[in-house]
C-alpha cells in the first residue's frame, strides 16, 4: 500500500471509530443513567471525561466552542436562579403564600386543591419546578392532614400542574432554557407562543380536577376550621429580606422580559439577580448559599453537553437528523409532530435533559440541511424551524408527566409522600398523568398546527 | 477507668415486632439505681443479634410527621399532636428504631465514651466484648456522674467549693 493511501485509511478508521466511540460512551451512559445502577452525575461526568480522554473533542472545543461544548448560558441561568432561590427561601414567603392560598379556598378540599394547582404552575412558571414542589409539598401534606384528607391526589396533582405551567416560559424547565439558548430565542417568544396555550392546558386541567375530585374529597366543617385559625403571617420570619428579595425577583423578571431588547443573555439577568441579592443579604458566609447550589445537577447538565458535543462533531447526530428528514420527507408539519410525540414519549421514559441536549443540535443540523445559505438567527429561527422548536418544548416538559420518574419534581414528590407514609406507587402515579400527558400533548398539537400551519 | 468499669447490665431487650405501646411499657417497668424508668433499649431480634436501639426519642420522632419543621409546625391545629400520636399506634419497633448502633469496646478508655457520646449525641452506649457480643451499657449520667465527683471533690459543708 502507498504511504499516502495508508495513512488516508489510517485516518478513516480514526474518524470511523471516533464515531462508534461517541456514539458508544452516549449511549452506554444513558442506560446506566436509566437503570439508576449509578448516579446519573457520576456517568455523566465520567462519560464527560473519556470523551476528552479519547480525543473525541478537544478540551479547547468542550469549554468554549458553541458548537459542541458546555452552554455556559444554561449553566449560569441555572446556577444564578438557584442562589436567589435559596436566599428566598428561608424568608417564609412559600409557607405564606400556601397557607394564604388554603385560606382562600375556605377549607374546601377541591378548592385547595384547584387553587394549589394554579399557585404551582405560576410558581413553577417563574421559578424553577422542583424548588416550587419542594416548598409546597410539605404544607400541602400538613393541610391535608387537618382536613383528614389522602394528600396522594393533591401531590400529585401538583406535581403534573408544576410541568405544565413550567412550559411557559424560558425559565420554567430545563429544556425550555436549553432550547432558547441553543436557538437564541428570547423569554418573550416562550411568553407570546408558549403561555397561551400553557393558560389554556390548565383551564382544561382544573375541569378536568374538579370532575374527577368534586365529589370525591369530603371533609368535616370543625376540620375546615383548623386551617382558617391558621395565621399565614406568622410564616414571615424576616420581613427585611423578604422585601429584598420581592425587589430584586421583581428586578429579575424585568430583566428576563426586557432582555431581548436590551441584547442581554437569561443568564446574565439571573446572575446579575444572584449577586445584588448575595449583596442585600449582608451574608458574610455566602458559603452556605452557594453550597446549597444544586451541584450534582449542574454538572449532569456539564456531563450532557460534552458527551452530545462528542457525538456532534463526529456527524453521528447529523446522520440522525437526516434520518429523521428522511423519515417526513422533509414534510416540516410532520416533522414537528413526530417531534412532539416522540419527545413527549420519550421524556416521559427517559430523563428529558439528555433528550434535549440530544435534540437540540439535531434540530439545527436539521435546519442546516435544509437552508445552507442561512447562518445564525436567520437559520436558527427562519419562521418554518419555529413550530419545530415548540413541538420539542412542549412535547418535552409535557411528557414530564407521562411516568413518576418522567420529570425531576415527579421525583420529589413521589419521595416526599413516601417518607410521610403515603405510598405512590409507579402505576398509581401514571393513571393520573398519561391521561393529563396526553390531553395535554393533543392539545399542543391542535395549537401547533392552527397556528403555524393553518393561520401562518 | 474504662467502658466496662461504668456500664450496667441490660435487663431486657425489644423485639423489631413488638408494636410501640409494648415498648413504652417495658421501658416504664425497668427503673435504674436512681430510681427511674430507662429510656432506651437495645432491639435484638429472634437470632439474637441485636438490630438497633429504640429511645423516648425514636418514639418522639415516631410521631412528629416527616414534612414538619420549624417553618411549619407553628400551623399546627389544637390535639395534632394527639392526632398523630393514634395514627402512629400502627407502627412497630423495627420501623422507628436506630439501626446503626454505635458500640463501644469494654476496654476503651472513659474518654473515647464521653467523646463519642457528646460528639454523636447519644445517651447510652451499649458496650461490646472481644467478640463484639452487648455485655452491658453505658449511660450518659453514670459518666456525667464520674466527671461531677472530681469536680465536687473540694466540695465544702456549706454546698460551695
Amino acid at each position: 500500500m502507498a504511504p499516502v493511501e495508508s495513512a488516508q485509511a489510517a485516518q478513516t478508521l480514526v474518524m470511523d471509530s471516533g464515531f462508534y466511540i461517541a456514539c458508544g460512551i452516549f449511549f452506554i451512559a444513558l442506560a446506566i443513567i436509566i437503570s439508576e445502577k449509578i448516579h446519573k452525575t457520576v456517568v455523566a461526568l465520567f462519560g464527560a471525561s473519556l470523551v476528552l480522554v479519547l480525543k473525541i473533542l478537544e478540551q479547547q472545543e468542550a469549554f468554549h466552542l458553541e458548537e459542541f461544548g458546555v452552554d455556559w448560558n444554561v449553566i449560569f441561568l441555572l446556577i444564578g436562579m438557584m442562589i436567589i432561590i435559596n436566599l428566598m427561601r428561608p424568608t417564609g414567603l412559600f409557607e405564606y403564600i400556601a397557607i394564604r392560598s388554603a385560606k382562600l379556598g375556605k377549607g374546601e378540599p377541591i378548592r385547595i386543591m384547584v387553587i394549589f394547582a394554579v399557585i404551582t404552575a405560576i410558581l413553577s412558571a417563574l421559578l424553577d419546578n422542583v424548588t416550587t414542589v419542594l416548598l409546597l409539598a410539605p404544607v400541602t401534606l400538613l393541610i391535608a392532614d387537618a382536613l383528614e384528607v389522602d394528600p396522594i391526589p393533591f401531590l400529585i396533582v401538583e406535581a403534573l400542574a408544576s410541568n405544565i405551567g413550567g412550559t411557559a416560559t424560558l425559565i420554567g424547565d430545563p429544556p425550555n432554557i436549553m432550547i432558547a439558548s441553543k436557538a437564541k430565542l428570547n423569554f418573550m417568544d416562550f411568553i407570546v407562543n408558549l403561555a397561551p396555550i400553557v393558560i389554556v392546558m390548565m383551564v382544561v386541567f382544573v375541569v378536568i380536577i374538579k370532575v374527577v375530585f368534586g365529589k370525591r374529597l369530603k371533609t368535616r366543617d370543625e376540620l375546615k376550621e383548623r386551617i382558617m385559625m391558621m395565621d399565614e403571617r406568622e410564616a414571615i420570619k424576616d420581613p427585611v429580606m423578604l422585601t429584598k428579595s420581592l425587589v430584586v425577583l421583581g428586578i429579575v423578571l424585568i430583566g428576563f422580559v426586557l432582555h431581548g431588547v436590551f441584547h442581554y443573555e437569561p443568564a446574565t439577568v439571573a446572575l446579575f439577580g444572584a449577586g445584588l441579592l448575595l449583596l442585600l443579604s449582608g451574608t458574610r458566609e455566602p458559603h452556605h448559599v452557594l453550597a446549597e447550589v444544586e451541584w450534582t445537577v449542574i454538572f449532569f447538565f456539564i456531563g450532557l453537553f460534552i458527551m452530545v458535543g462528542g457525538m456532534v462533531k463526529v456527524g453521528a447526530i447529523g446522520l440522525m437528523s437526516q434520518k429523521m428528514l428522511a423519515l417526513t420527507q422533509g414534510n416540516l408539519f410532520a416533522t414537528s409532530m413526530v417531534i412532539m410525540w416522540f419527545s413527549a414519549i420519550a421524556s416521559a421514559v427517559v430523563d428529558n435533559i439528555p433528550y434535549v441536549a440530544t435534540m437540540n443540535p439535531l434540530v439545527i443540523d436539521m435546519a442546516r440541511e435544509m437552508w445552507p445559505e442561512l447562518s445564525g438567527k436567520d437559520l436558527l429561527q427562519h419562521a418554518d424551524l419555529m413550530p419545530i422548536w415548540w413541538s420539542l418544548a412542549l412535547g418535552a416538559c409535557l411528557g414530564g408527566n407521562g411516568s413518576p420518574i418522567g420529570a425531576s419534581a415527579n421525583v420529589i414528590v413521589v419521595g416526599m409522600a413516601e417518607k410521610a407514609g403515603h405510598r405512590i406507587s409507579f402505576m398509581k402515579f401514571v393513571a393520573y398523568g398519561v391521561p393529563i400527558m396526553f390531553i395535554t400533548v393533543f392539545i399542543s398539537m391542535v395549537y401547533v398546527w392552527l397556528r403555524y400551519y393553518v393561520f401562518a | 477507668m474504662k467502658a466496662r468499669d461504668v456500664m450496667s447490665p441490660i435487663e431486657d431487650y425489644l423485639a423489631p415486632d413488638m408494636p410501640i405501646c409494648e415498648a413504652v411499657i417495658r421501658m416504664r417497668n425497668i427503673k435504674r439505681h436512681h430510681g427511674l424508668p430507662i429510656k432506651g433499649m437495645p432491639v435484638k431480634n429472634e437470632k439474637g443479634k441485636v438490630v438497633g436501639i429504640l429511645s423516648i426519642k425514636d418514639i418522639m420522632r415516631a410521631v412528629i410527621p416527616s414534612y414538619l419543621s420549624p417553618d411549619l409546625s407553628m400551623f399546627s391545629w389544637e390535639h395534632m399532636l394527639e392526632q398523630m400520636t393514634d395514627r402512629a399506634k400502627d407502627k412497630v419497633v423495627g420501623d422507628i428504631m436506630v439501626q446503626d448502633v454505635i458500640t463501644i469496646d469494654g476496654d476503651a478508655p472513659l474518654m473515647v465514651c464521653a467523646d463519642l457520646m457528646i460528639k454523636k449525641g447519644l445517651q447510652r452506649l451499649p458496650v461490646t466484648d472481644e467478640n463484639g457480643t452487648i455485655i452491658g451499657m453505658v449511660y450518659m449520667r453514670d459518666i456525667y456522674n464520674f466527671i461531677a465527683d472530681i469536680l465536687t471533690k473540694g466540695e465544702k459543708a456549706n454546698g460551695t467549693c
